[in-house]
């Protein structure tokens, strides 16, 4: 359990008010010596002990302590004001034999229970395992996305570099509400592309953006697919070295996109920089 | 017909009872014996507001002492004194009984004198020590979303969802508040951290 939820579970936990499932997570964080939980659960009880003086006491009958002193096996019955008379010899054997048989019930009866009691807290343990198992799997394929996601942008240009290039993408005819921004490094050896109202593509189609080049067919620069909102991003860490790029554009292609431009052009934008020269 | 007590919660003595459930932990029956003269009513009380049955709270009383007895190697002073050991354990043996049964139907009209009016501590049972009325004049003074929160959970023994299905509030404004309540509590009670 994370700390944060365990934290914020101690005050029911002193209460005694949280379930079987919940009390036993909280334990097990307890358990790893988290100090800080430690220390409120301290607090807590302390709390805990007040409200329970406001609770009108009243004597517990004699009989419950007896019992008590009986169950743990200790010898609490008051000692007889006569004596016996001796026992015959085989009156004796067989209040050994009845004795002997008496303490193996308890036994069996003790180890009854105590198996019973034992099988009870493997069955909460597992099942507290495998709940702390379903979690972890479950964590490790969102941090593995997440990874992923991340994996996605590492090479992303920061926005504060010096020098970095912002080429804005223009709505075309099909679609003249779409735009998008290029931003990448002055050389455009990396950058991202962020499209924004653009239509969902076919199934059996996906959008590929081109870098436009002087006197030159456009080169491919990616592919991708745009969220039901309408947006997309796109890592472009895979720039052709040593192209002289002046501008962008996007063409919707067959899906695994083509080697030049064949579908109806949506963006396109030139770099501002190259137009003047620069 | 039950026998009040003058003294609200027994004989506690940290040091003393930390002592104790070391000898408890070691076997040692006189000393789950000393444990017992000095918190049986406490617990039996405490247990008793909760199940609102003499008969279940006498169990309740027999089972708590005979886990200290089972348990005592794993007291953690770290985490509280031996009487919130005690009470911690009490209040779930108890809250869990009346998990168990239906006890809607039979503890709502129960007629026993347990419950503490927090709502008014002038009128309140003239057996609760010092100690308590210290503690229903804070209860008294804290927010009345706080304070309901509080007597759900800790007096009628109501799960998280319970208190919000009984207040109609959002089970995470219940939980808030619950925390909210308990820090303002200690706050009025002047408990140090």
């Amino acid at each position: 359990m994370d700390h944060k939820i365990a934290y914020e579970m101690l005050d029911s936990y002193a209460f005694g008010i949280l379930d079987e499932g919940e009390r036993a997570a909280v334990e097990v964080h307890l358990g790893t010596g988290c100090a800080a939980c430690s220390a409120r659960l301290r607090e807590v009880s302390d709390l805990s002990v007040r409200l329970a003086s406001t609770v009108p006491q009243v004597e517990v009958p004699p009989h419950v302590k007896e019992q008590l002193m009986s169950r743990i096996g200790m010898t609490h019955h008051p000692v007889r004001s006569h004596r016996q008379k001796e026992p015959a010899p085989l009156a004796a054997w067989l209040r050994v034999a009845w004795g002997t048989a008496v303490v193996s019930l308890a036994v069996a009866g003790f180890l009854l229970w105590q198996t019973n009691a034992l099988r009870t807290q493997l069955e909460t343990t597992n099942r507290l395992l495998a709940e702390t198992t379903r979690n972890t799997e479950q964590m490790q394929t969102e941090l593995a996305s997440v990874r992923g996601e991340l994996s996605k942008y590492q090479h992303a240009p920061v926005l504060g570099e010096p020098g970095v290039r912002f080429v804005s993408l223009a709505g075309l005819d099909p679609n003249p509400q779409a735009f998008g921004n290029v931003v990448t490094r002055p050389d455009k050896s990396a950058g991202m592309l962020y499209v924004y109202r653009f239509p969902m593509a076919p199934e059996d189609k996906e959008y590929q953006l081109w870098g436009l080049r002087d006197g030159k067919p456009p080169i491919s620069v990616g592919m991708f697919t745009v969220n039901t909102d309408g947006t997309a991003m796109l890592n472009l860490e895979t720039i052709p070295a040593g192209e002289e790029i002046v501008g962008f554009s996007i063409t919707i292609e067959p899906r695994g996109g083509m080697p030049e431009p064949t579908g109806m052009m949506y963006v396109k934008g030139m770099d501002p920089m190259e137009e003047d020269g620069g | 017909m039950v026998k009040p007590k003058t003294e609200a919660a027994g004989r506690m003595d940290p040091s003393r009872d930390a002592a104790l459930l070391r000898r408890v932990r070691d076997r040692d029956q006189t000393a789950l014996s000393e444990l017992y003269d000095a918190y049986a009513s406490f617990v039996y009380s405490l247990a008793r507001s909760v199940v609102r049955d003499d008969g279940d709270a006498e169990d309740i009383t027999q089972e708590v002492f005979f886990r200290v007895w089972e348990r005592a190697g794993t007291f953690d002073p770290s985490r509280g004194s031996p009487a919130a050991w005690i009470t911690t354990m009490t209040r779930r043996l108890a809250i869990d009984k009346t998990r168990s049964r239906t006890f809607k139907a039979r503890g709502r009209e129960a007629s026993i004198d347990v419950l503490p009016s927090v709502a008014s501590v002038d009128g309140g049972a003239a057996v609760l020590s010092a100690e308590a009325n210290q503690v229903l004049e804070a209860l008294n003074r804290l927010d009345e979303q706080y304070r309901e929160v509080i007597r759900l959970s800790y007096y009628e023994g109501l799960s998280h969802s319970g208190i919000a299905s009984r207040l109609g509030t959002p089970l995470g404004t219940v939980k808030s508040r619950l925390r909210e309540g308990v820090v303002q509590l200690r706050k009025l009670l002047d408990i140090k951290t």
